[in-house]
């Protein structure tokens, strides 16, 4: 690979990294406050997905709206989500709360099956995001500019709202000690509801961004984003927001990079090369890239 | 020439929380030690730096003469030392019996492991229990088979952390002669250190004491010398000992 | 007795294995005798299926650990034994790139089941060395890429596997009988399992990771080994399955699958041995009769539309409902245990009438 085609691909890495980052970070917001990982988070995506198809393809809505849409759409079903699935079971075990979550992404696939469609559809994108613009030898994709501003917006205002406003430090709180800040009367429903809501709001987005670079929806597309979800947390370091992000990145880098080097006759393997390279990282840090080796507690 | 359980000025500090200064204990094989001390003194930091759960920041944990500072928890284990935990920590899921089964064939060694399991039931007293779920036990039932689990593996040194927390006088005191006679048990004897914050019942029945203080050593002797030692008597003792006695 | 190993357990553990056998023997009885032959491939199927499932509970259920990579040797299991069985003059045709030895070589089913059982043990081996030092939580979601790597290698590796287009005529070897020998020695060396020093440490770590290393057990190798023996499982249950589906592709060892499986589990109680078998049939129950909604049905005068996804929205409905009413399971942490001496002594008091 020569140097020109590395800087070609880093502005696309970055992108893609920023757009997995920001999948990975809802993730873990929930996963902060109720230390569990929820399967469903994925399909929010699809939800975004397919609400954008219907206003936009099927109803004649604008872009923007049906992306607005789209992205108020996702967080008011993660809200939902919280008060059917989750909030019920609140006392049980890890394992119980994932399966349940792995059970509401399978009933939210099928609902769009059964309430929508159940094959794929092709979404026409606004011909704006098709841009590319020429920097001496370089081919810069509007898009892929345009999902890195989103992202880092995005990610900018996550963080002033967690440092700057009450319900930021309340959710910092209550990620950091539950019962502590029960305790100190952080109110515990509102700010489970809070992070699946801010968990929806980064899907929407995230979703709405996916949706424009693939052009396409399906039922199952929920699949391969809450694969990337998880497995950025995890090289990142399950628990730690920063690792949602750097994990997201270095998943992002790992598939541009990749794809670009593997030569054609295995570039169809390319996905099993990338979770190869995962577990590899795994295999030397298995807590992750930004945790320590942890302590036990109490 | 006896093996002794020992560190060697360890410390332990938490962001800016010192919970243990320089510590240096020592535990001897069939020797009961106890470890007294207010709430937050590094009581229970001090026992998970002995079994590896916690690193200290500097110092040593010995096993006669073996370095086992760092090592991980299930290796020092495996050395033959045991403990309980200061809430109970038994497997919910799982029976009774199951727990201590646990506790025997954790180590792969026991050629009758039901025998032993059996023994110790007995021993600990918790034989009518033995079929039910663990997570719905009396408490000090489940102190008592905590106990039994932590000596399926024929340990050398028992760390006990606060055995007789939440338990009314007449079941403390029960349950200590208990732990007593098992200490002194060929079959099972070991050296025991018991970690409680109400000194009377370590007065009465370890041969060493150790009394620490914000971290720090505060004294060390028989129960002679620390009922007697002014350090203690004011920092410690003081008015629970003075109320203690005058009941007497 | 071996070191470590209790007789009790043991002891506790055959008397299960004989209770959830000989129920196992009366429904492939009964298959056998009404000799209908959609009967005999159902019952058939389900056996096989629920090797499938008994695999998983192996793992999952004595870990705590949610295993998504497990269907992942199911799929080796089934590519291993088709490629080793299917008729040297199919596979001339069908993967004319296959070397040489391979192509023209066919071992009859059981060898096949064994060398499939053996081969998914050494992947688990070699994947799931990373994910078993990780904390529990992480090494269930780690085991997606186990999933996903197999997947895509067995949907593109297109010489060995024709890829997408599937894999066709295997002998088609597995009577009800062939099933029900099959499920009987995977229920025992799952239960087996479940009595050995092996699995208890395992369970302990699945409520309190700390205390069971305190008693002297290291969990890395205790997880590697138990994820190796239930994907051995698999990849057996895998061959077997092959050789009744006869024909399949990449898809069948994917998220559908993993679904299911993790349903049948968890309906019929993740600790219990018998509880996969039991979920298993209920799963399959409801599988089958929402199958009708999902096709679309004409009942006299009245056609109910198709419903999509009618099969699995009732099988996600029966996981939240179990978990939310009885998370336990059908058959909460026990196993079945059918009091033989009691029946014994009632019968012969009966003869004595």
């Amino acid at each position: 690979m020569t140097l020109e085609v590395f800087v070609q691909q880093l502005i696309n890495a970055i992108s893609l990294g920023s757009l997995y980052a920001l999948l990975a970070l809802g993730l873990a917001m929930v996963y902060g406050v109720l230390k569990v990982l929820n399967f469903a988070h994925g399909d929010l995506v699809a939800v975004t997905g397919y609400i954008m198809w219907l206003l936009w393809m099927k109803g004649g809505v604008s872009f923007p709206v049906a992306v607005v849409a789209g992205i108020l759409g996702a967080t008011l079903v993660s809200i939902l989500t919280e008060l059917i699935a989750f909030r019920p079971l609140r006392k049980a075990s890890y394992a119980v709360l994932l399966i349940s979550s792995f059970a509401v992404s399978v009933i939210i696939q099928n609902l769009v099956r059964l309430l929508i469609d159940p094959r794929p559809q092709g979404m026409k994108i606004p011909a704006v995001f098709d841009r590319v613009m020429i920097i001496g030898s370089f081919h810069i994709g509007f898009l892929a500019l345009f999902t890195l501003a989103t992202c880092l917006s995005a990610m900018g205002l996550l963080l002033y709202f967690l440092m700057r406003t009450r319900w930021g430090m309340a959710l910092r709180a209550a990620a950091a000690d539950f019962e502590v800040a029960r305790l100190v009367g952080v109110p515990a429903n509102s700010v489970i509801s809070l992070a699946f809501a801010v968990a929806g709001l980064l899907a929407g987005i995230g979703g709405a961004l996916w949706v424009i670079r693939s052009g396409g929806i399906a039922p199952t597309m929920g699949l391969y984003a809450i694969i990337t979800a998880f497995v950025s947390n995890i090289i990142g370091g399950l628990g730690s927001l920063v690792g949602a992000v750097v994990g997201g990145l270095v998943y992002g880098f790992l598939d541009i990079y990749l794809r670009a080097l593997l030569p054609a006759e295995i570039r169809a393997f390319v996905q099993a090369f990338i979770l190869i390279a995962v577990v590899i990282i795994l295999a030397i840090r298995p807590q992750g890239l930004m945790l320590k080796r942890r302590e036990v507690s109490k | 020439m006896r093996n002794t359980l020992r560190t060697v000025g360890a410390s332990k500090s938490f962001g800016g929380i010192r919970a243990l200064q320089e510590v240096s204990i020592e535990i001897s094989e069939g020797a009961i030690i106890g470890l007294i001390g207010a709430n937050g003194s590094g009581k229970t930091t001090l026992v998970h730096v002995v079994t590896g759960v916690l690193q200290p920041d500097s110092g040593q944990v010995f096993l006669g003469d073996t370095d086992i500072t760092g090592w991980r928890t299930d290796r020092i284990a495996c050395q033959g030392i045991g403990r309980t935990f200061q809430v109970t920590r038994l497997f919910g899921t799982l029976s009774v019996v199951d727990n201590v089964e646990l506790g025997v064939m954790s180590t792969l060694k026991e050629k009758d492991v039901d025998g032993t399991v059996k023994h110790l039931l007995n021993r600990l007293k918790v034989d009518e229990w033995a079929s039910q779920g663990a997570s719905i036990l009396p408490y000090g039932v489940q102190r008592r088979v905590e106990i039994a689990r932590a000596l399926g593996a024929h340990p050398r040194f028992l760390l006990l952390d606060e055995p007789a927390a939440g338990l009314n006088e007449e079941e403390s005191h029960e349950l200590l002669e208990m732990i007593y006679g098992i200490s002194k048990d060929p079959d099972f004897g070991c050296g025991v250190l018991i970690i409680d914050h109400n000194p009377r019942l370590i007065l009465r029945l370890c041969e060493r004491i150790c009394v620490l203080d914000k971290g720090r050593v505060l004294a060390e002797g028989t129960p002679q010398e620390i009922r007697s030692n002014p350090k203690v008597i004011e920092a410690y003792l003081g008015e629970s000992y003075a109320s203690a006695k005058g009941g007497q | 007795m071996r070191p470590g190993w209790s007789r009790r357990r043991l002891a506790v553990a055959a008397r299960s294995w004989l209770s959830t056998s000989v129920l196992l023997v009366l429904v492939a009885a009964t298959a056998s005798i009404l000799a209908n032959k959609s009967i005999t491939n159902v019952v058939t199927s389900f056996l096989i299926y629920t090797s499938l499932v008994v695999g998983y509970q192996m793992f999952m259920g004595n870990s705590g650990i949610v295993s998504f990579g497990h269907v992942a040797f199911f799929g080796i299991g089934a590519y291993c034994a088709a490629l080793l069985n299917i008729p040297p003059e199919t596979k001339e045709l069908a993967l004319p790139a296959l070397p040489t030895f391979l192509q023209q070589t066919q071992t009859g089913a059981l060898p096949a089941i064994v060398i499939a059982a053996a081969l998914s043990a050494l992947v688990a081996l070699v994947i799931g060395f990373a994910p078993s030092r990780m904390q529990a939580e992480t090494m269930g979601i780690a085991t997606f890429a186990v999933l996903v790597i197999v997947y895509t290698v067995i949907h593109n590796w297109e010489e060995v596997t024709r890829g997408g287009l599937g894999i066709y005529d295997i002998p088609p070897v597995m009577t009800p009988v062939y099933a029900l020998l099959g499920l009987v020695i995977i229920t025992g060396v799952a239960l087996a399992y479940k009595a050995s020093p092996y699995g208890l440490r395992i369970q302990g770590a699945r409520d309190d990771p700390l205390a069971v290393e305190s008693l002297g057990v290291h969990l890395v190798p205790e997880r590697l080994f138990c994820f190796v023996v239930s994907a051995a499982v698999m990849g057996a249950g895998g061959a077997m399955w092959a050789h009744n589906a006869r024909a399949f592709g990449p898809a069948s060892f994917y998220f559908r699958d993993t679904f299911n499986i993790i349903a049948m589990m968890i309906v019929g109680g993740s600790a219990s041995v018998t509880g996969a078998i039991v979920g298993s049939a209920v799963v399959t129950v409801v599988s089958e009769l929402m199958r009708f909604a999902e096709n679309g049905i004409v009942i006299g005068m009245i056609e109910v539309p198709q419903i999509h996804g009618a099969v699995q929205l009732s099988v996600a409905l029966l996981i939240l409902a179990t978990l939310f009413l009885r998370p336990t399971g059908i058959m909460g942490t026990g196993e079945l245990i059918l009091p033989f001496s009691q029946w014994a002594r009632d019968f012969k008091k009966w003869i004595r009438r």
